[in-house]
């Protein structure tokens, strides 16, 4: 990948594929190796970006589809190959998180939806509007509003559990 | 909860550490090691099911009363094997510390002089293995009456009395197989091509891709 491209094309909207990452992984060897694969799949689908949709709902969309394949792929190899070696490192898992304690939480919470859940929450809280997060997703609009109503109820819960667990 | 999930996920991302992109290194390293070691595991499988695969025709063609095929064909594949690993060998001969393109470049040649001399070798496996099947058949034993091929052939002078006979076998008979046998040979490179494309298909388009996406960086 040219460095020109990545310096111009991608490091500006790096933001959107750092957050979709990391709601996607839980260790920073994970991250990283996701984060490497969307920006090489963004440099080799760039000729088919018709320029019918933003830049950056091209970027949305293909970090969205690069994680999910990956996450499927990463089930399937963890599932035909699981030992002790595999388990994730601790200070991989240290450094994946923010400074930020509440931001941690929330991302955990995240983490604990299904796939296409925190693929819709994502969007949401970049403030997409429904039309464009149904768009990226390739649903019907009509149930964004309904569906996003409920990921904030299951995360509230999420969270006020956690706060209490915690004390 | 005090804050909103809105409010966390826009405070939070405030902080100039929240969004610092990790460096982009070793990618194609990554992949192409990954997907050398997938083929290999592959090819080792494949070798390791023929070996298997002459055994069970083995079996089965001797407990059915055809082992004028099954070992024949026990033979062919083993030797097949043997012809295959000898290849597979001298893939430890690449030198692996070269930079990422020139090693990938390194293993496809040596996956397309492979597929060239193996190919070769397939030009007379094919027939052959078509061969043993016919033997196969024609001396399948069916008890007190013999083998198949005598009844057949019993039958073909009853009902076709002008049946010209080669040391007892049908002439039509004998040209129809041979025919066949030089065909299979003919298109043998195709026939494994295509049986190539169906096992490792997938994994040569990756490597073609490969190839092409660091070629695309190099210019």
């Amino acid at each position: 990948m040219s460095s020109d491209f990545y310096t111009l094309s991608i490091l500006p909207f790096s933001a959107i594929i750092i957050k979709i990452c990391k709601a996607y992984t839980n260790t920073q060897e994970d991250f990283e190796d996701y984060y490497q694969e969307v920006c090489l799949q963004i440099w080799r689908t760039k000729d088919n970006f018709k320029e019918q949709s933003e830049w950056s709902t091209w970027i949305y969309r293909l970090s969205l589809n690069v994680c999910l394949t990956l996450m499927k792929k990463d089930k399937k190899k963890k599932q035909s190959q699981f030992n002790a070696d595999e388990l994730p490192n601790k200070e991989s898992v240290e450094n994946h998180t923010f400074s930020d304690e509440s931001l941690n939480q929330l991302y955990n919470a995240i983490r604990q939806l299904s796939k296409i859940d925190r693929a819709v929450i994502l969007l949401y809280l970049e403030e997409k509007s429904y039309q464009e997060i149904a768009d990226i997703i390739g649903t019907n609009p009509n149930n964004i509003g309904v569906r996003i109503k409920r990921i904030k109820t299951r995360l509230k819960k999420l969270l006020t559990l956690k706060n209490k667990i915690h004390g | 909860m005090d804050k909103s999930i809105e409010l966390i996920w826009k405070e939070g991302f405030l902080k100039d550490d929240a969004l610092v992109a990790p460096k982009l290194n070793d990618l194609y390293n990554q992949k192409s090691i990954h997907l050398l070691d997938k083929f290999e595991k592959m090819y080792k499988w494949n070798l390791i099911f023929l070996v298997g695969f002459s055994f069970f025709i083995l079996i089965i063609s001797i407990s059915i009363g055809m082992k004028y095929m099954g070992i024949p064909i026990f033979f062919i594949f083993n030797i097949l094997v043997l012809i295959s690993k000898k290849h597979f060998e001298s893939l430890k001969s690449i030198d692996k510390t070269q930079s990422s393109y020139q090693y990938l470049k390194s293993y496809d040649g040596w996956l397309n002089e492979k597929i060239t001399a193996i190919g070769k070798v397939y030009t007379v496996v094919y027939p052959l293995i078509f061969l043993s099947m016919v033997f196969g058949f024609w001396f399948l034993d069916v008890g007190d009456k013999g083998f198949l091929g005598h009844i057949v052939t019993k039958w073909i002078k009853e009902e076709f009395p002008n049946t010209i006979l080669l040391s007892g076998v049908p002439l039509y008979g004998i040209i129809v197989v041979i025919i066949i046998t030089v065909m299979i040979s003919f298109f043998s490179k195709k026939m494994y091509l295509l049986d190539l494309k169906v096992v490792y298909g997938n994994l040569m388009e990756k490597l073609a891709e490969l190839l092409s996406d660091m070629e695309k960086l190099r210019t």
